[in-house]
């Protein structure tokens, strides 16, 4: 609560106390977060848990912390949370690629951690006109923005509005717990009941959170479900009935053998639909900015005007002059990293790897920040493995610049989403974004060294972590090496890239904002996250209709808000027993 | 003509997604080639952990079916190396079969002497091992095709029934674009979409914000109940007059164009982020930044007001 006893005291929101427990929260988070990572191959959303800690650190203990203060404390802690995905998802390759190679590939620290807060300064820059346009034109929902919103709002929202939070997030515990203990199934497969081939899954996953944000996200969801109902409904069989998927026969068994089922839609998935999906992701992409270009002028001027003007809402939001002198710093940055990574990197190769970095990194922020906020599911690793391949060809084939380049975008689009989704907090509880910004800015990238600090430790003598590691596999490092090594031998799917990319772009003519984003991103998935998705946002509709907007937002959002928040801490909780266990 | 242009466009994606999906003749080879070699590795492992099985309850776990000691620097075997350039030469297929076939050898003998049922489960383990040898050689030494040509054998195989598609894509597209067009200039000339006056809302949101302002700007020392009333008032306003007119905004957009919304959209926002912050300073109770707030707002939303009238004026 704020401080009371002198009104006229400024109210609190860039305080020192936010940003001081928001970055040690986030380092708490990154350390542990990287160690979760290299043992399951994801780690966990940090906003929602940042949020309950910050309140109960700067409401709870401080007894001071008004709703904007926790709101930055948040941005503060899920900024630096961040570099654990981003460094975890991609630098380990390099790590094990180094133990293949003794001698031909070293890992240093310096060029992977300057590359990573070049990508960090980046991702926060390229934000700042995309903010009007994607919650103030857009008005994209963001379900775990609005998820964290309704926690720091839930002081004034009033009794029943706060026994609905509870007991949305209860009820997602239970459901999350039962999971673990295996009471509940994660998974119902509705079409193995009615006998439906598996080349056709009908499946719903057992997730409130993914309810949770279907139910946020309404009628806006649709398109992604009907995605999801393309891919693997129509493409699926398509592909199955018209042998484009080799039969047993074709594979050389009198009859399906053990496992053929998992095998063809496997490769369905892998060679079909994921690259498809990337690509259809990144047309719809670039659709969405050439449809909006007026709109993001009309922004970045308005930006101009108010900068120069210093005009009421002047110094409510960063100016142009930090986006451009950010994107600046980091093309420098990313250059420097370039030169290092590798003494076989020419000066015109790092300038070269040094603009598509940022250019792509700007295009793959915007795109996961368009998933994120119109699904609250985010294509990080599509997004980041396409650039590696990017880079990768940019630096002739030179791994370690490339994975070293990769840690940049990686974590650069990573603080895009995470940063978008705190503006739409920030947004609904009336923060400023100058402030998130400054304080994302200012200390978003402390999170690196860390990140790559657990990295270093981890890995000791060589071996502390990698698929011969039971206990450390680092499924997503082990991922990466496995493309780096399919691209050393050519093997990028450039066809599905190109195809995909004209249909995302065909699609951008339809007048639906993020048409192509949201199919694509529903062809990259499993079917049974988009059902359940889908499930979620045709109730939203029917119980909308039904029941107005009234209704909807004072007993929808905080049972959905809950059902995110319970299912997140959850998560949180199972994972570090399951650790601390073994 | 919309819902054609709708069905039209989903014909396309169907159409296009699929044949985008397909595979060129070179890439569906070697699928062929790593799913025989795949699903035969999978049933030498299946053969495999039955003898283990089978040793496990002989008492015997030990021997072949021991876990594998781990080297800590083989940590990451499997990668390969860096560059092409310094690869050691990809195997012709002859030499991945002689070596297959000596890996096979070296399995097949064994000096453990072992009871007739774990030898009988050797036996199939060692046959599925047999199977594996060839397709694996085969697939060791295949070059994947490259993104070239990839692409090029894609094309042909796909690229009219995809161009097909897309053409369907575009129309279906064009054909609903032209229809929401048509819906909206049939729309009354005042109304946003057909329920709501965006302009006439949007002056009662600014209007009633101002008064709200003015009031709060009076209260000195105000009551718990001052402020709950305050609350109520912004709690109202949040939900009869700024959601409609955010739930309208893409009326607002075809009828003013993407700058001109941009242009009443920004400092409506605006408004609506300081009537926010007015609600957690009031929550907060922090009573002078609840007038502060509440006065920016009226003052971005006068704006947006004003801008609307602009933009409604340039016809």
């Amino acid at each position: 609560m704020a401080d009371n006893s002198s009104t006229q005291a400024p109210y609190r929101e860039l305080t020192f106390a936010a940003v001081f427990f928001g970055i040690l929260i986030g380092l708490v988070m990154t350390a542990a977060f990287v160690y979760v990572g290299l043992k399951l191959g994801f780690t966990l959303p940090g906003s929602t848990v940042a949020a309950i800690l910050g309140f109960a650190v700067l409401r709870g203990a401080l007894k001071k912390g008004s709703i904007v203060e926790n709101n930055i404390n948040q941005t503060v802690a899920s900024g630096i949370n961040n570099a654990s995905s981003g460094i975890v998802f991609t630098l380990p390759a390099l790590f094990l690629l180094s133990a293949a190679n003794p001698g031909l590939i070293t890992v240093e620290p310096l060029p992977a951690i300057l590359a990573a807060i070049g990508g960090s300064f980046l991702g926060v820059a390229v934000i700042i006109p995309l903010r009007k346009q994607m919650i103030e034109f857009e008005r994209l929902r963001f379900p775990s923005g609005i998820a964290v919103a309704s926690l720091l709002k839930s002081p004034g929202a009033g009794i029943r509005q706060a026994k609905l939070l509870i007991g949305g997030a209860l009820l997602a515990t239970v459901i999350h717990v039962g999971g673990e203990l295996h009471l509940v199934p994660h998974e119902l497969p509705i079409g193995d009941l009615f006998g439906v081939p598996a080349y056709i899954p009908i499946a719903l996953y057992v997730s409130f959170a993914s309810l949770g944000a279907g139910l946020l996200s309404g009628k806006g969801g649709l398109p992604f479900v009907l995605g999801g109902v393309l891919a693997w409904w129509v493409i699926s069989p398509v592909a199955v009935m018209s042998g484009w998927v080799p039969t047993p026969e074709a594979l050389g068994f009198s009859a399906a053998p053990d496992g053929y089922e998992g095998w063809s839609l496997g490769i369905i998935y892998s060679e079909m639909l994921r690259p498809l999906g990337i690509g259809i992701l990144v047309g719809g992409a670039l659709a969405g900015v050439a449809a909006s270009f007026p709109a993001l002028r009309s922004a970045l001027k308005s930006l101009s005007q108010a900068t120069k003007a210093g005009a009421a809402g002047g110094g409510e939001e960063l100016s142009t002059k930090v986006l451009y002198s950010g994107m600046c710093a980091a093309v420098v940055i990313l250059f420097s990293a370039a030169m290092l990574s590798s003494g076989d990197i020419s000066v015109v190769q790092a300038i070269g790897i040094a603009l598509v970095g940022t250019v792509w990194l700007a295009l793959a922020g915007l795109v996961v920040a368009q998933a994120t906020g119109m699904t609250d599911i985010s294509p990080l690793s599509g997004m980041s493995l396409i650039g590696v391949t990017l880079m990768f060809f940019m630096s002739d084939g030179n791994a370690t610049a490339s994975i070293i380049l990769g840690v940049a975008v990686c974590i650069g689009i990573g603080q895009c989403a995470d940063m978008m989704s705190d503006l739409k907090s920030g947004h609904l509880v009336g923060a400023t974004p100058r402030r998130q910004q400054i304080a994302q800015f200012a200390v978003g990238w402390l999170g690196v060294p860390v990140a790559v600090g657990v990295l270093f430790l981890l890995w000791g003598d060589g071996g502390g972590f990698g698929p011969s590691n039971p206990d450390l596999s680092a499924p997503q490092g082990a991922a990466l090496a496995g493309v780096i090594d399919s691209l050393s031998q050519g093997a990028a799917p450039l066809d599905k890239y190109m195809g995909g990319l004209a249909i995302g772009l065909g699609l951008g003519i339809f007048p639906i904002a993020g048409l192509g984003v949201l199919v694509g991103l529903a062809m990259y998935l499993p079917v049974s996250i988009t059902l359940t998705y889908g499930v979620g946002a045709l109730l939203s509709i029917y119980l909308r209709k039904k029941n107005g907007g009234e209704w909807f937002g004072s007993t929808l959002v905080p049972v959905a808000a809950g059902f995110i928040i319970g299912e997140a801490l959850t998560s949180l909780g199972a994972t570090l027993i399951t650790l601390a266990v073994g | 003509m919309k819902n054609l242009g709708v069905l039209i466009l989903a014909v396309g994606v169907g159409v296009c997604a699929a044949y985008g999906g397909r595979n060129s003749d070179d890439m569906y080879d070697r699928i062929k080639m790593s799913g025989t070699a795949d699903l035969l590795a999978k049933q030498t492992q299946k053969a495999k952990t039955a003898y283990c099985e089978a040793r496990t309850k002989a008492a015997q776990p030990e021997g072949e079916c021991a876990p594998p000691k781990k080297p800590a620097a083989d940590a990451a075997k499997t990668a390969e190396p860096a560059k092409a350039a310094e690869k050691p030469a990809k195997p012709t297929y002859e030499e991945a079969l002689a070596a297959g076939k000596a890996a096979y050898k070296a399995l097949e003998a064994t000096t453990e002497t072992l009871s007739d049922p774990l030898r009988k489960a050797r036996a199939a383990w060692i046959a599925a091992a047999a199977k594996e040898v060839e397709p694996k050689a085969r697939l060791a030494a295949a070059t994947l095709p490259g993104p070239g040509d990839r692409f090029d054998g894609w094309l042909s195989v796909a690229g009219i029934p995809f161009l097909i598609g897309l053409l369907l894509i575009v129309g279906g597209a064009m054909v609903s674009r032209k229809a929401i067009k048509a819906d909206m200039a049939g729309e009354s000339g005042g109304t946003a979409d057909g329920k709501v006056d965006f302009a006439l809302l949007l002056a009662q949101l600014r209007d009633d914000t101002a008064t709200l302002s003015a009031d709060a700007k009076e209260m000195e020392n105000p009551s718990e109940a001052e402020r709950d009333g305050v609350k109520v008032r912004i709690e109202q306003l949040q939900l009869n007059a700024i959601d409609p007119l955010v739930e309208a905004r893409h009326q607002l957009q075809n009828r003013i164009g993407l700058s001109g919304f941009a242009a009443v959209f920004s400092p409506l926002s605006a408004g609506e982020r300081k009537m926010n912050r007015a609600w957690s300073a009031l929550v907060d109770q922090h009573w002078p930044e609840t007038v502060v707030s509440l006065a920016a707002s009226s003052v971005q939303l006068a704006e947006a007001a004003d801008r609307l009238t602009e933009e409604l004026a340039k016809g």
